[in-house]
Order: structure tokens, then sequence, then C-alpha cells
């Protein structure tokens, strides 16, 4: 595993629609109207339904635990959310190295993490710190 | 409410007592391995989820949840099914206090520091609080952030995961 400062993560991609949506609002139990309805999600004020920011958590979780796989421990995440997931888009989750600290139990790897669309919008920041054991 | 410069707090002193208040406290049924195969599969899907969270399970070799796992979808014991309130006011409903006269709210953020992974068979207790209230100006006026601190536990008494959840509203 490269733990090199500037290294950037697999990236973790999926088409959203409302497949996506469907299955994590049943697991999650959101079923937020504008969520589900182009109608509601249009009186919000977006162009129609749109994603549930917890999914993109999901998203940059997965991409994390796809990258370290059984080598690492994840220790802290955050998320600020920027702008809406919109539907038929393409969301891929990034992420690269920022930082990486010698531990007495390996070594933690500070990462910056987003989310975008494939219409260059950014939809969400975040950073996770990782315990790196081997 | 109280002045500050140049514009009018929605901090009410009423507010301002409710700080550090708790909000809530609940325990989860048993996370079973169904729940943890769902949770995975929605959140890869179309694509198929790692093996850790969709084999067999049970005793021997209990599933571990994806860190972001939520035991408390759906049901909790002593729970009553109702509409979630996503209304602007939320946060004063839940205190029983007068909520801020804001109408727009906003999602600001998530911190989570992780402990001990949720398993199969876990039984999780969350104890959520009101951390703080505070302001800042923007560009469309004053706005009123509010954060939350949610610490999980497990029927061990060990720490899963502490969250901090910031709400803004204008």
């Amino acid at each position: 595993m490269d733990l090199s400062v500037g290294t950037e993560l697999p990236p973790f991609v999926r088409e959203t629609r409302m497949e996506n949506w469907n299955r994590f609002a049943a697991v999650m139990d959101e079923f937020v109207p504008h969520h589900m309805d182009d109608d509601d999600g249009k009186k919000s004020g977006m162009p129609g339904a749109f994603g549930m920011g917890n999914l993109q958590s999901s998203y940059m979780h997965n991409l994390v635990r796809d990258w370290m796989g059984d080598c690492g421990t994840l220790r802290n995440f955050t998320i600020q959310w920027q702008q809406p997931n919109f539907k038929n888009t393409v969301v891929t989750a990034r992420g690269r190295i920022t930082a990486v600290e010698d531990m007495a139990e390996g070594k933690l790897v500070a990462l910056e993490l987003w989310t975008e669309d494939n219409n260059d919008r950014r939809l969400a920041n975040g950073t996770a710190k990782v315990l790196v054991t081997s | 409410m109280s002045e500050t410069t140049g514009t009018v707090s929605n901090i009410s002193d009423e507010m301002r007592a409710a700080i550090g208040r708790e909000l809530g406290s609940r325990t989860s049924y048993p996370i079973s391995a169904s729940d943890i195969r769902k949770w995975a599969i929605a959140v890869y899907f179309p694509e198929a989820p790692p093996e850790r969270y969709v084999g067999a399970g049970g005793p021997d070799a209990p599933l571990v949840a994806p860190h972001e796992f939520n035991p408390f979808a759906w049901a909790a014991p002593g729970r009553k099914p109702k509409k979630p309130d996503v209304s602007a006011s939320f946060l004063e409903n839940q205190l029983g206090i007068t909520p801020p006269p804001l109408e727009t709210v906003l999602n600001g953020g998530t911190v989570v520091e992780y402990g001990v992974p949720m398993m199969e068979g876990d039984v999780i207790t969350a104890n959520n609080r009101l951390d703080n209230y505070f302001e800042k100006q923007g560009k469309r006026g004053l706005m009123l952030f509010s954060s939350m601190k949610d610490e999980w536990t497990n029927q061990r008494g060990e720490m899963v995961k502490r969250t901090t959840s910031t709400v803004i509203r204008l």
C-alpha cells in the first residue's frame, strides 16, 4: 500500500437514480418526500427529487473501506454537504492522502475526501483518519 | 432575543439555558445479520458488497456492520412509528421550548469518532444531547448553528462512536 502524501485512492463510482435512493431509504427509513418525488424536490427549489446526504456519506465510507481493506482501522470521519445529488448523475467519491504520522500501533493516515458528479459539481467534502497496521 | 452587533440574535435565553440538555436516549433491538446484509447491499448497489457484510454470519462468525450502519432505523424498543419532524424547529420541539423564528434548515456537517465496530447481535444505546448554539454572519444574514452530540455504546459499555452533527438555520 502506497502511503505517500498526495497518493489518490481508487475512486468509488456509482450512477445514482431512484434504484439507489429507494434502497437506501428502505434501510435508513428515510422516505422524505423530496428524495422520492420530483414535484416535492421542486418545492424545495431543486430541479426534481434529489439523493440523501447520508448516502454520500456511505459512498465516502465505501471509498475508504475499499482502499484500506483489512490493513486499516477507520478512526475519524467528517463530512460537510455542499450540493444535492441530482437524479441520473454519476457520483464519484475520491480521496487523497494528506498526512502520515508514525504511531506506536502503526501509521495514522489522514485523508481528504470528496464526492463530485459528472457535471463537475462538488457534492460533499470530508476527511478521515485511518490507522494502517500492516 | 438579544442584540448583537448590527443584528438580532435568534438565540433566546430559553435556548441558551437548554445547552447541554439531553435530547433523548434510545436502545436498539439486537442487530441482525439480515440488517447488516441489507444495509451493505443498499450502499454498494448495484455492485455486490464485500463478502464480510453478506456472509453466513451466526454466533461463530458474526458479521461486522459497515461503520455508518444505523441500528435505530425503522424501530427501537418503546418507540412508536411516527412521521419524522423535518421542520426547522425540530430541535426545540424535542426540547419543548420555543423555537427561533427561522424557516430554512441546512445540514452543516458531521464529525465522527469511531470506537469498536458494531457486530451482529450487538445492542446499541445512544445518548443524544444539545451541544451548543452559536451564530455567524452569512451572505443571507445571521445564521444559527446548532450542534448535537450523540454517543453510542454497545451492550458491554464499549464506545462505538461519538458523532457531532450541526444544522444551520436561516
